[in-house]
């Protein structure tokens, strides 16, 4: 493995770009051969983007585009599956007994996950670096440390992390990263949630910088106490953050006057099935700490106190009418 | 950066009679861990006949590596070249499955012999193993601008974003290859 300074690279890099714009002109091409031509390091630097384009020669750009920008649908596998098997049945049909045997489909970087929790579980781990990582309810994460980087790419769900100061002249940055962007810590405990069209970071200590996967221009440093959603292209306005928030590391919902809707919303992230809560008593205010490891047990104590009851219809349909 | 310490660990492995003492190393491995691994490979991947394959292919790879001396948790190693080799196992049955979805729905494009299929697939593995962790539209514009040769203009036009945007886009394409390259 050759290795090159930063500023060689990224000279190379500067060059590509330049010379795949559509806009390059012969003067252009000019200064490119001379720069190539100013040193080895430069010339081998090239060669090693050179290594990289040569992978797509040859290749047909119909089906390749096909291929590799191939949709990754997480929300639906299920439907993905059946469509996958009248493909493959069409498929097996039109390739005769050429046996081409359907896989058991999933997403292949769900497999990814090194660690993951149930509906109702929350799992706490020390990383490798002395880190702490906290996953909340039905929650999927990729571990991804290197000699240069420490990442951990959210796939589903919610955690919690407490950074490990790394001391010495190694330092590798701690980023987390999702579908809409990339969160990098700034020596710090965060959590960070992603849901299907945006993702969200509340900062307990320190900073957060939190840079959109399609705007990298648009990055924003989120302080301790505050709350930032984003998408792929823009962050929202910060929000100040409450502290009851962060009690589901210990297992808890702390509510204090929350309308009973939203004390069922936390709630019911934690219950495998539906649960549901009455218009009529939607804007009741609850308040305690209500453990999450027993969603039956917060209902009964929570119509103890309301004028609710709680109807069951099976174990997984659940609905909350006033009394 | 690997190599370095690679470099370092080889100094505190035994360096002595070095093949036998491999050989020896992955025996055991083998002999202590083969039926946990096989039970944590099919457990991931759902099919004892794909496991078993993948276990194989675990303990070959483990026979190239240089530095086995320096295993601590051998259970923690094997399943990090097992998760390696299956998600690239996985990763290409997805590519494969892709590959032949396209050339369904085009039927313009000539339906390669088994052999240049293989070899498609595995070059268009690659490239998606190199093209990993980028996001929608950074991997998009650069395989446009790979395989369609488009220009940043037309690009940026796709995409309804700036051109300086997709200059960026280029930039951290590369650079994120390059990367992954080493």
């Amino acid at each position: 493995m050759a290795r090159y300074s930063n500023d060689v690279i990224h000279e190379a890099t500067n060059w590509f770009v330049e010379l795949t714009s559509g806009e390059a002109t012969d003067a252009d091409r000019k200064e490119w051969q001379r720069w190539l031509n100013a040193s080895p390091e430069n010339r081998q630097a090239w060669q090693q983007v050179e290594a990289i384009t040569n992978r797509f020669m040859g290749l047909d750009s119909k089906t390749s585009i096909a291929v590799l920008n191939r949709p990754i649908d997480t929300k639906d596998i299920k439907s993905q599956e059946r469509r996958q098997v009248i493909k493959t049945l069409s498929l097996m049909l039109a390739a005769g007994t050429a046996g081409w045997y359907g896989y058991k489909q999933k997403p292949w970087y769900l497999l990814m996950a090194d660690y993951s929790t149930a509906v109702g579980e929350i799992k706490r781990l020390t990383l490798d670096d002395g880190s702490l990582l906290v996953l909340n309810t039905d929650t999927k994460v990729a571990i991804d440390f290197s000699n240069q980087a420490r990442t951990i790419r959210l796939l589903q769900g919610e955690i919690y992390i407490e950074t490990a100061q790394e001391q010495d002249r190694n330092y590798r940055p701690f980023s987390v990263v999702t579908d809409h962007g990339t969160v990098t810590a700034l020596g710090t405990k965060f959590s960070t949630q992603v849901k299907s069209k945006h993702s969200c970071v509340s900062v307990y200590q320190d900073a957060v910088e939190v840079r959109p996967c399609d705007e990298l221009d648009n990055n924003v440093v989120v302080n301790a106490g505050e709350l930032v959603t984003f998408n792929t292209a823009f962050s929202q306005q910060k929000q100040l953050i409450d502290r009851a928030s962060m009690a589901w590391i210990n297992g808890f919902i702390i509510a204090d006057k929350m309308p009973l809707a939203d004390f069922v919303d936390h709630l019911s992230r934690y219950h495998s099935g539906i649960l549901r809560c009455d218009p009529a008593v939607a804007d009741l205010t609850i308040s305690g700490a209500f453990p999450v490891n027993d969603v039956n047990a917060a209902l009964t104590s929570t119509s103890e106190v309301l004028a609710i009851r709680i109807e069951r219809y099976t174990r997984y349909f659940v609905m909350i009418k006033p009394a | 950066m690997s190599d370095i310490a690679l470099h370092h660990e080889s100094d505190v492995s035994i360096l002595g009679n070095f093949e036998a003492t491999r050989d020896s190393i992955v025996t055991d491995l083998y002999r202590t861990h083969n039926s946990w691994l096989m039970g944590w490979l099919r457990k991931k991947i759902g099919c004892s006949f794909d496991a078993a394959d993948l276990m194989q292919d675990t303990f070959s790879k483990i026979l190239q590596k240089d530095d086995l001396g320096s295993i601590k948790e051998p259970r923690a190693y094997l399943t990090t070249v097992a998760h390696g080799l299956m998600v690239n196992h996985v990763r290409r049955k997805d590519i494969e499955r892709a590959y032949l979805e396209a050339l369904e729905n085009m039927p313009e494009v000539d339906v390669p012999s088994p052999e240049s299929l293989n070899i498609m697939v595995e070059t268009l593995a690659k490239i998606d193993e190199m093209l990993d962790g980028l996001p929608e539209r950074v991997r998009s514009a650069f395989l446009w601008c790979q395989l369609e040769g488009l220009s940043h203009a037309e690009i940026a036009s796709r995409l309804s974003v700036s051109v300086s945007s997709v200059r960026q886009y280029i930039a951290k394409a590369l650079l994120h290859c390059l990367n992954m390259g080493n």
